[in-house]
């Protein structure tokens, strides 16, 4: 008797159970990641000028006003990138200002590809798709629920085509410097199909400054040798933190050549220079210590050995500058400066297995957009850390 | 035993059945403000007892206590003697109609609280006299994130006060009190300038330097309007004026009351909301051999306002072609932020260059 009405009970829960999960897919996804390299400064002369603050649209439905109403894909709340990109997605944060798409958004995120984690990269459908980018208020409403008139400033409107199963970094940047005039760049990165080595860490460079902003750009804050010539070579030094919390060079990894980074916006892979996950010898592969990158950047009429620039010493017009990489709380002297990992720059150092702290290899990207240096580290897959 | 196993059971089902339902916990806006409506709270407030009677007075004091809903930039009585209302009876020598069309440019037909509105300079709304306002909303300088309380909004370069005085919510709208009252005429810059007694000379020197006729375009301009007391103490009178050579001088010497007739439209206070009371010359409005300050400061502590022009050269400096700062005509609340169909005129009382300096 009971048991028929213990069974009645649960024959009510379940009648009742009232959530029905859709799971999206999509059939022949193609891998996209949008980063919004444009910059605002909003000044007395500027203030009414639309802002870079972006909302993403692919295939857009548009009313008879041409207002849109819907869209296939909606990357809203677009803002400035941040300066590192970090190589695992945002997705348990409930922030709403994005420095990137897919960023914290809710979508179907990459699989992981051939051992790289492409979770911060969105599943959009391939093939020939319209990409709409518009300019938005500064609120917390989400695109289409804004007023009609807001949802007039088009500031991209093109079309592009996605391969199955390709990954692609989506940019919008600064066509050139004296018009303003935005436009999109969609790079199709080929770093799944290489034969990277575990041990070593890869890097590559890319200028993506608008025509005619080494040139012009006036630089707000009076930092030496923040300008880059259009041409110029790039030396690295591996770093460990000495007792005195600055960096010292690593025997035999001090200004090692590794490429030419040209300005240009056309969207070609540029080659990967490797330097190695270990290149110091004390510490064992169960690695605590701490260390950090310098990129130094020199025009070609000079090497490393012959660089006559220092950071504190004067402006060398473009010929040089300098990105470190740095762990944190370190001190180093240099005209563009970032913090990745908390302890090894852009060698990913985290929890795996049963140990404390291991250090990963990554594949990096550093870009050069107008002023500004942006670092994107893609890291492979690793064993979870077991509690 | 076996019952209450079951009735365990049964109130757990209950408990997954109920647990589905999901309560929207953000109430419908119009069940936040309670009963009293707009028009009722301003005829109860004696901070706003001017208002009150010029609302009365025009009729609209019954439009504001219908269904709405309706946001209210209410002047206060301090914003009123500013600018010269010091009582209820100043509003019985003015046009009903004029007066009528003043104070519905206060209201625009939409429930819109300070957190509300997106954080950003010249968000527009129309208001009931069917012309544009521009709310300015940003952050605290220097703050990433502040509350809706604290943030930093001015209408039509009008401060909204912070705290208690800004978002009161009633039953058909919300209500911010504002600083000085809002200045809007359905004239454009010419109108504006010509139908002004005391500006002759500045219309004089304009259309001498042929800088007039540009000001009937669609804009939006920023001018800065110095009255004929300033000419006349840089011993400027029609007749001299009139025996200027422009090709004598450097354009700046006159355009710059223009300001170039660069498309912008500068509110006195937009500067100090931009970048608080600190900024690099590049965030000065940007002229030709020359950089400005619209410098703007409210002193919540004394509730006194701070405003003035200070040219200055590129680098920075005070330079020798000007006073070294200009004033507001009148006061602060008369002489700044008319808002016009194309653009925006303040009004101040000295010449920003001295045209005799800058001869070629």
């Amino acid at each position: 008797m009971y048991n028929r009405l213990v069974l009645l009970f649960f024959v009510i829960v379940t009648a009742a159970s009232c959530r029905k999960t859709e799971y999206t897919t999509i059939a022949e996804p193609a891998y996209l990641r949008v980063f919004n390299n444009l910059d605002y400064n909003i000044t007395v002369d500027t203030k009414d000028v639309p802002q870079p603050f972006l909302t993403m649209l692919i295939d857009p439905e548009l009313d008879a006003d041409g207002v849109p109403v819907k869209a296939a894909t909606v990357g809203d709340f677009l803002d400035k990138r941040a300066k590192w990109a970090r190589p695992y997605p945002d997705a348990v944060s409930t922030v709403i200002y994005q420095t990137e798409y897919p960023g914290s958004a809710k979508v179907l995120a990459g699989p992981i590809l051939n051992g790289y984690d492409l979770s911060s990269w969105a599943q959009v459908p391939s093939g020939k798709h319209r990409i709409m980018f518009y300019s938005r208020p500064f609120s917390t409403v989400p695109f289409f629920d804004l007023p009609k008139d807001l949802r007039k400033l088009v500031m991209i409107d093109t079309t592009v085509n996605f391969g199955q199963r390709e990954v692609y970094t989506m940019h919008i940047l600064e066509k050139k410097f004296s018009t303003k005039e935005a436009g999109i760049y969609i790079r199709q990165e080929d770093f799944v199909k290489r034969p990277f080595s575990d041990s070593m860490v890869y890097v590559n460079f890319y200028n993506l400054s608008s025509e005619g902003f080494s040139q012009n750009a006036v630089f707000k804050d009076k930092k030496y040798n923040q300008r880059l010539l259009d041409t110029m070579n790039v030396y690295s030094t591996l770093n460990y933190v000495n007792k005195f919390e600055g960096f010292s060079p690593i025997e035999g990894h001090k200004g090692n050549l590794m490429g030419r980074v040209i300005r240009s916006q056309s969207p070609e892979v540029q080659p990967y220079y490797s330097f190695p996950l270990f290149p110091d010898t004390i510490p064992n592969r169960i690695y605590t210590g701490r260390t950090g990158q310098v990129f130094t950047f020199l025009s070609p009429e000079y090497t490393y050995a012959t660089n006559p620039f220092i950071q504190y010493m004067g402006e060398s017009n473009g010929r040089f500058s300098e990105l470190a990489v740095l762990p944190e709380k370190v001190i180093y002297e240099s005209a563009y400066q970032m913090q990745a990992d908390l302890l090894t720059g852009m060698v990913v150092t985290v929890r795996s297995g049963a140990y404390f702290n291991r250090s990963f290899s990554t594949v990096n990207t550093i870009e050069y957009v107008n002023g500004k240096f942006f670092l994107t580290t893609i890291q492979r897959k690793y064993e979870p850390p077991v509690y | 035993m076996q019952l209450h196993k079951l009735s365990f059971l049964f109130f757990l089902s209950l408990l997954i059945v109920t647990g589905c339902k999901k309560d929207n916990l953000t109430l419908p806006p119009d069940e936040i403000g309670g009963k009293r409506a707009v028009g009722d709270f301003v005829r109860n407030n004696y901070d706003l007892s001017i208002l009150a009677a010029g609302l009365e007075k025009t009729g609209l004091m019954d439009s504001l206590n219908q269904p709405g809903p309706f946001t209210l930039f209410a002047p206060d009585n301090n914003a009123f003697k500013d600018m010269g209302v010091t009582s209820a009876a100043a509003f019985n020598t003015m046009n009903t109609d004029s007066l009528r069309d003043a104070l519905k440019y206060h209201v625009f037909r939409e429930r819109k609280y300070i957190g509300d509105f997106p954080v950003q300079m010249s968000n527009k709304f129309v208001t009931l006299s069917g012309a544009e306002m521009y709310v300015s909303v940003s952050m605290m300088p220097g703050s990433p994130f502040s509350p809706p309380i604290h943030r930093n909004v001015y209408v039509n370069g009008a401060l909204v006060y912070k705290e208690n005085k800004r978002d009161i919510a009633l039953a058909n709208g919300v209500v911010h009190v504002i600083r000085k009252p809002l200045k809007y005429y359905p004239q454009n810059i010419q109108e504006f300038l010509q139908a002004d007694t005391s500006l002759t000379l500045f219309v004089a020197a304009l259309k001498q330097f042929k800088l007039w006729d540009g000001l009937s375009a669609k804009g939006p301009f920023t001018v800065f309007a110095p009255d004929n007391k300033a000419f006349r103490n840089q011993r400027l009178t029609a007749d001299s004026i009139s025996r200027m050579d422009p090709a004598a001088f450097k354009p700046i010497a006159m355009s710059i009351y223009t300001t170039e007739h660069k498309i912008r439209r500068i509110f006195s206070t937009d500067w100090q909301q931009i970048n608080g009371n600190f900024g690099t010359n590049d965030t000065f409005i940007q002229l030709t051999g020359f950089i400005m300050q619209p410098f703007y400061e409210y002193n919540s502590y004394n509730l006194t306002e701070t405003a003035y022009l200070k040219p200055m050269t590129p680098e920075g400096g005070a330079g020798t072609n000007g006073p070294y700062i200009i004033n507001y005509k009148g006061s602060i609340a008369k002489g700044t932020d008319h808002v016009v169909t194309n653009g925006v005129v303040h009004k101040i009382d000295d010449l920003l260059l001295y045209p005799r300096t800058l001869r070629k």
